[in-house]
């Protein structure tokens, strides 16, 4: 264990925003993988653990000497580029996908975030039970397949849909959350869909890294989903309200997460309403428009040694 | 009973196209992948120094340029 001092990120190319914290470990040494450009793996079991080094197709890392891993958006493995046949490099990737990210997994440091941990909290349904648990206000929800549900709906009250993914069904397309026109509401949506009773405020993006809170206002629209004009926007930095701060750190408990990304909502004259976490979501559109130390604050964390023998997702063993 | 008939999801009506200026900027083009300071440059600057780098961490949801929320592809 004492030669754990490098900082592993496993992410995609075009991870922009990852680029900042790269440069903001400089002086600590930091190992980038992208799987999508091959894989390379060459460990041994030896008294119950895993030596030797794990790669990519253009470096490897000692496994031991891991401190931290930053897990954002890792393309997928593709299979060694020199088998010819489709299903059999097919074949390739996926045991190389077991092989690596078994490995990786397992790494007994600090996460951010377990690739696990961001896999449940991504699950929106969930996301609101949860913030519900920690205290934190949220919307009326449905989610129904259902366009009778939808019209007769808490009937007289504006609502609004909600994709549980943005990316739309076609290229450079993306379903925002807009107000829902009952009239125009088939009895068959096909496909579930969420609709929520709409809150009117003052949209946040807060970015939570462990127990520091960076949280921005974000004014200059009136558009219900302010993400396709957010290069025009104007952020600025806010408090967090006590009873929120609270309920944030126990959400992030409760998933296990050291980074998340969320979304309120400041009603007028209301607590802050809760619309959701992305566990890997962007900050650096933040940071980049304001002074807050978000960059630094993940670095310093990734840097930070966190030694443990356990496991790092106990709950998969409860 | 609704007589609206839709042949894709209701949901899609929601969608709105973003344009090439904020989904796929020329200057992308420019841009590339460095493996030995294992960041992205355009030309021989690094995109963290760079204007387009404050549209290139935005939260833009759209296909082929999601925020690429899944941890695990």
């Amino acid at each position: 264990m004492a030669g754990r001092a490098c900082v592993l990120v496993v992410t995609s190319d075009d991870d922009y925003g990852t680029d900042l914290v790269i440069q903001a470990l400089a002086g600590t040494p930091v190992v980038r993988l992208n799987p999508g450009t091959g894989v390379g793996v060459d460990v041994e079991l030896t008294a119950g653990r895993w030596r030797g080094t794990v790669g990519d197709g253009r470096r490897s890392i000692d496994i031991e000497e891991v401190c931290s891993v930053f897990w954002r958006w890792p393309d997928p493995p593709v299979g060694d580029p020199g088998i010819a046949d489709e299903a059999a490099r097919r074949w390739a990737a996926r045991e190389d996908h077991h092989a690596l990210y078994g490995l990786l997994r397992g790494l007994p440091v600090r996460w951010v975030n377990h690739p696990a941990r961001s896999q449940a909290a991504e699950d929106k349904a969930r996301q609101l039970t949860v913030a519900h648990r920690c205290g934190l206000t949220v919307p009326a929800t449905l989610i129904t397949t259902r366009g009778q549900a939808v019209r007769g709906w808490r009937p007289g009250l504006p609502l609004i849909y909600k994709a549980f993914r943005a990316d739309g069904a076609d290229e450079d397309c993306m379903v925002t959350a807009s107000g829902v026109d009952r009239s125009a509401v088939p009895d068959r949506l096909l496909a579930a869909h969420t609709v929520q009773e709409r809150v009117d405020g003052v949209p946040v993006r807060l970015t939570v890294i462990d127990q520091e809170l960076f949280a921005v206002r974000i004014t200059g629209t009136d558009l219900l989903d302010w993400r396709p004009v957010q290069g025009g926007l104007t952020y600025t930095p806010a408090e967090v309200p006590e009873p929120i701060r609270r309920g944030v750190l126990a959400y992030m408990k409760a998933f296990g997460l050291l980074y998340g990304a969320f979304d309120f909502l400041i009603p007028d004259g209301g607590p802050w309403v809760f619309l959701e976490c992305n566990p890997t979501g962007q900050w650096g559109f933040v940071c980049r428009r304001t002074d807050l130390p978000i960059t630094a604050t993940l670095a310093d964390l990734l840097r930070t040694p966190l030694r443990t023998t356990t496991d790092p997702v106990p709950c998969l063993a409860e | 009973m609704s007589s609206i008939v839709l042949d894709r999801p209701y949901g899609l009506t929601h969608q709105q196209p973003l344009g090439p200026e904020h989904t796929r900027p020329a200057i992308l083009d420019l841009a590339a992948y460095d493996p030995d300071r294992q960041l992205t440059v355009i030309g021989d600057m690094p995109m963290t120094d760079h204007p387009q780098m404050d549209d290139s961490t935005t939260t833009w949801g759209t296909t082929g340029n999601d925020n690429k929320s899944d941890p695990d592809k």
